[in-house]
């Protein structure tokens, strides 16, 4: 038995070696491509894909500096979608850099001015001659709305949104706005931030966002899934978001259902199908040690008379289970010290009496604990001074009175 | 009547959605669709019991959304959505008994030995089905039908009517009647209802056989909420919430309150408290401060939760403990590609009079990192105190292979212990590996196959097998 533990150990880290290493080299990048731009431009990227630019372009540049924004990026102004391209084509570069162009006699010093990654004397993996490759940009449109148009007709300049970048020695998407950036005048109802530079306009996510039919925002794409910044509400969906989650769904409901359908809280508080994504490990075999210690969150997902029950009483570890099902076997600690002598389990009902109720019907502790007057053990389980507020409980809900006293007429009398 | 008022509403908003002219606004349609067969077992120690389960679950869930006006500047569009979603919740396997070798039907009511009133083989329901219009001016909006709220209080699930409005942006209002959802319910199921009562449709067995059972009955909701605030720097909540059997009996009444406030840049602070009306306990309490910035993350968080039953079952009438949690956090991110996290946690549970607190604490920690396309989680939990101690790491890796497909492996390693059973205690090793298909844009499928170990039950294996179809038009 003992053996078992490291074989299926072993076996595991070669299937996941075989797995995540040996995989590794799948699709890699063309040799000639200049490699992604950094991922940590602290810009998230779903919203905005990772760019491959195969242009060298120092706007920080005296020469380029001195120019107007639109010189180079003529359509921007006017741009209405997110989707347009505003990257200058080559004819913008051309009243200044015609004379660098020769296209007869191509020469890393010539073209690799401008285009990052261009050896005119590049040899490919095999030694044997080729054709340069001039490299090619990949700059994917971001998943957003945006109009350029409008920001400019209230009177936005380009540095508005992309700070820095005249000193940039390379726009990357470093240079794009972040959500905080949109947030200074934007915000959806009750997120506007302190500090906001101008009075705020509020907006709707779907203002900025790609949605569906229905008006939810789109989250996932090719590049991941959106998720909101840490800045956003407590909505970070980080390590803790598991147990965090529910605070801030407590408050922040709708704008939880800007992404997300019920069915999706449903899918997990009301599963059939347990992912490892939500109980982690073994977890039938650890799951009275963890009921234990966190029922409440046992109970946010399971009804414990229901879902609890009907496993417990499949097994035969429940007292309601049918006569050939019920086990033999005692559950808990011998009777001598549980219910009599240091008289465990009033403890253990009282630290968690959702555990009790998991495998218990009412009658197995009315023959204790209910009346004499129905043929129960007498044994009060009421905390002390109830009696003072047993009016509220007969008026508030007489089922449970009935369970234990029968004649509720008679605790009428004692209570009213 | 009730009824009569439902078609009523019904044939209202259907007339809305035909009026629309179909070539000015199409009639969008989002269908998201998921299948899961799993293949588990379960094995007892004590009673011998070894259960090969096997269980379909499907869902279907269909949004027809009708749009009636084009978006405004800030992007709201006046909508009327009808939404449904279906579950067929499929159980094969028999019940076997290890040392006797027997197997029992437990949904065989002919078999009274072996008959257990509660399991069930097939359930159909409906979570969830409603009309609703929504974007009409001052943030009004209606919805009819089963559906569900998730607030402060909790979730419940009910059909009847729901009506809200936001007449500007620092205020919204709520309400919701209609009857909550149960298991007996038509098409309904036991998620969300009040703990403690057993209520089973006995569909003809006689009563006496599960005297533990509780009659059917109908239970009604009524609720309302409240939210506003200057902004993001301070916004309160408050919400009602009553259910009460149709003799009067009352099942829950309940107040939550909510306080939040993004204070500055940096600070985040939550409160929200959740009062039983009934006797005035505070029995859920969160509040959390919360430092960060785009590197770090600082937060103090203190939880106190007390279990509640339905006052109809006697669970709500024995002392149950108020459980008080402390949480300290923090998280560094040394890169976009690499944090690092720990936390402090202590535990207290009051078990009342001449019974020594429950004192517990834990520490945590997790790391999550990317390397190249690999993705790394790896965390681990300690606990010891009053309830004995208990343990666990592990380690998570997922990567893209191709675009089409992702691979995720699992692998942890938890000690534990049962103090309430002498033998429940040891090591538990259990490994997946997980695959994700990515078919179309529109289609995955997710592969996870589960090895288990432990000292006490052995082996055990589990496979799942989900499509997920999502797609709109």
């Amino acid at each position: 038995m003992t053996r078992a533990l490291p074989a299926s150990l072993l076996v595991v880290a070669l299937i996941a070696s075989g797995v995540f290493g040996a995989l590794s080299a799948a699709r890699g990048q063309r040799r000639d491509d200049p490699p992604l731009t950094d991922r940590s431009a602290g810009r998230s990227v779903v919203v905005y894909p990772m760019q491959r630019i195969a242009i060298r372009m120092d706007h920080a540049l005296p020469e380029h500096r001195a120019l107007a924004c639109e010189r180079c990026h003529a359509a921007a102004p006017a741009s209405a979608l997110a989707t347009d391209s505003l990257v200058p084509t080559e004819a913008s570069c051309g009243p200044c850099h015609d004379a660098q162009r020769d296209r007869a006699h191509p020469t890393t010093e010539n073209c690799g001015t401008c285009h990052i990654g261009y050896d005119a004397e590049d040899e490919g993996d095999a030694g044997a001659r080729r054709a340069a490759i001039v490299p090619s940009s990949s700059m994917p449109a971001p998943h957003l709305r945006f109009s350029h148009v409008a920001h400019v007709a209230r009177g936005q300049t380009c540095e508005s949104c992309h700070a820095g970048i005249a000193t940039a020695r390379q726009g990357t998407r470093a240079n794009l706005p972040t959500m905080r950036d949109c947030f200074r005048c934007h915000a959806p109802d009750g997120l506007a931030l302190p500090g906001a530079e101008i009075p705020v306009a509020p907006f709707a996510c779907s203002g900025c966002h790609l949605t569906q039919p229905s008006g939810m925002l789109q989250t996932h794409f090719d590049e991941g899934d959106l998720s909101p910044p840490r800045w956003l509400a407590g909505m970070a969906h980080d390590h803790e978001w598991l147990v965090r989650h529910r605070w801030i769904a407590a408050d922040e409901g709708p704008l939880c259902a800007q992404c997300h359908r019920e069915s999706e809280c449903v899918a997990c508080h009301d599963g059939r199908v347990r992912t490892i994504r939500v109980h982690p490990g073994d977890f039938l075999t650890t799951h009275p040690v963890m009921a234990r210690r966190d029922e409440t969150r046992c109970t946010s997902c399971h009804a414990i008379t229901q879902f609890c029950a009907e496993c417990h009483a499949r097994l035969g570890i429940a007292p309601l289970a049918a006569p050939e099902v019920r086990a033999a076997e005692r559950y808990h600690p011998p009777e001598a010290v549980w219910s009599r002598g240091a008289n465990l389990h009033a403890t253990e009902a009282r630290r968690s009496m959702q555990s009790c109720v998991s495998c218990h019907a009412e009658e197995d502790c009315v023959v204790c604990h209910g009346s004499g007057s129905i043929g129960g053990g007498g044994r009060s389980p009421h905390p002390p001074g109830f009696a003072a507020t047993c009016r509220t409980a007969l008026e508030t809900n007489v089922h449970a009175c009935v369970t234990c006293h029968g004649d509720v007429e008679s605790l009428r009398a004692r209570c009213m | 009547m009730k009824g009569s008022t439902s078609r009523r509403v019904a044939a209202v908003l259907l007339a809305a959605l035909l009026s629309t002219r179909a070539d000015a606004r199409a009639l969008d349609v989002e269908v998201d669709a998921s299948t899961s067969f799993a293949a588990y077992e379960v094995r007892t120690p004590g009673a011998g019991a070894f259960l090969a389960r096997r269980r379909l679950v499907a869902n279907l869930g269909l949004r027809l959304v009708q749009p009636l006006t084009d978006p405004d500047p800030s992007g709201r569009v006046i909508r009327v959505t009808l939404a449904g979603r279906l579950r067929l919740d499929q159980n094969f396997g028999q019940d076997c008994l290890a040392p006797s070798g027997m197997c029992v039907q437990a949904t065989d009511r002919g078999d009274l030995a072996a008959f257990q009133p509660l399991a069930g083989d097939t359930r159909l329901d409906v979570p969830m089905l409603y009309a609703s219009i929504d974007g009409l001016p001052y943030g009004i909006g209606a919805r009819i039908g089963r559906q569900m709220i998730a607030d402060a209080i909790g979730f419940a699930r009910f059909d009847g009517a729901q009506v809200s409005i936001a007449p500007a942006t620092f205020l919204s209002f709520e309400a919701d009647v209609g009857t909550l959802v149960r298991r007996t319910t038509l098409a309904g199921s036991s998620a969300f209802e009040p703990q403690g009562t057993m209520e089973i449709d006995l569909g003809g067995l006689d009563p006496r056989r599960v005297p533990w059972a509780d009659p059917t009955r109908t239970t009604w909701l009524a609720g309302a909420s409240l939210r506003g605030g200057p902004g993001g720097y301070l916004m309160a909540g408050a919400a009602f919430r009553q259910l009460w059997d149709d003799d009067g009996s009352i099942v829950a009444r309940r107040l939550g309150l909510t306080l939040t406030s993004d204070i500055d840049t940096l600070v985040r602070l939550d409160a929200v408290g959740v009062l039983d009306l009934l006797d005035g306990t505070l029995i859920t309490g969160l509040a959390s401060a919360e430092v960060h910035d785009a590197r770090y993350s600082v937060r103090l968080s203190y939880d106190r939760q007390v279990p509640r039953f339905d006052p109809g079952s006697i669970w709500a009438w024995f002392y149950t403990a108020p459980i008080d949690q402390l949480r300290l956090s923090g998280s560094y991110r040394f890169t976009s590609d690499v944090e690092l996290g720990a936390a402090l946690r202590g535990r207290r549970a009051q078990l009342g009079a001449q019974i020594a607190d429950d004192l517990d604490a834990g520490v945590e920690g997790w790391l999550r990192a990317r390397i190249e396309r690999l993705s790394v989680n790896a965390s681990g939990f300690g606990w010891s105190g009053s309830l004995g101690p208990v343990a666990g790491i592990s380690l998570d890796l997922s990567r893209p292979i191709i675009p089409e497909l992702a691979l995720e492996a699992h692998v942890s390693l938890w000690h534990f212990d049962d103090a309430n059973r002498e033998n429940s205690y040891g090591e538990v090793v259990s490994e997946s590996l997980i695959g994700v298909a990515t078919l179309t844009a529109q289609t995955r499928v997710l592969v996870e196959l589960t090895h288990s170990h432990n000292r006490v039950v052995g082996d055990r294996f589990r496979g799942i097998v989900t499509l997920l179809v999502e797609t709109w038009r």
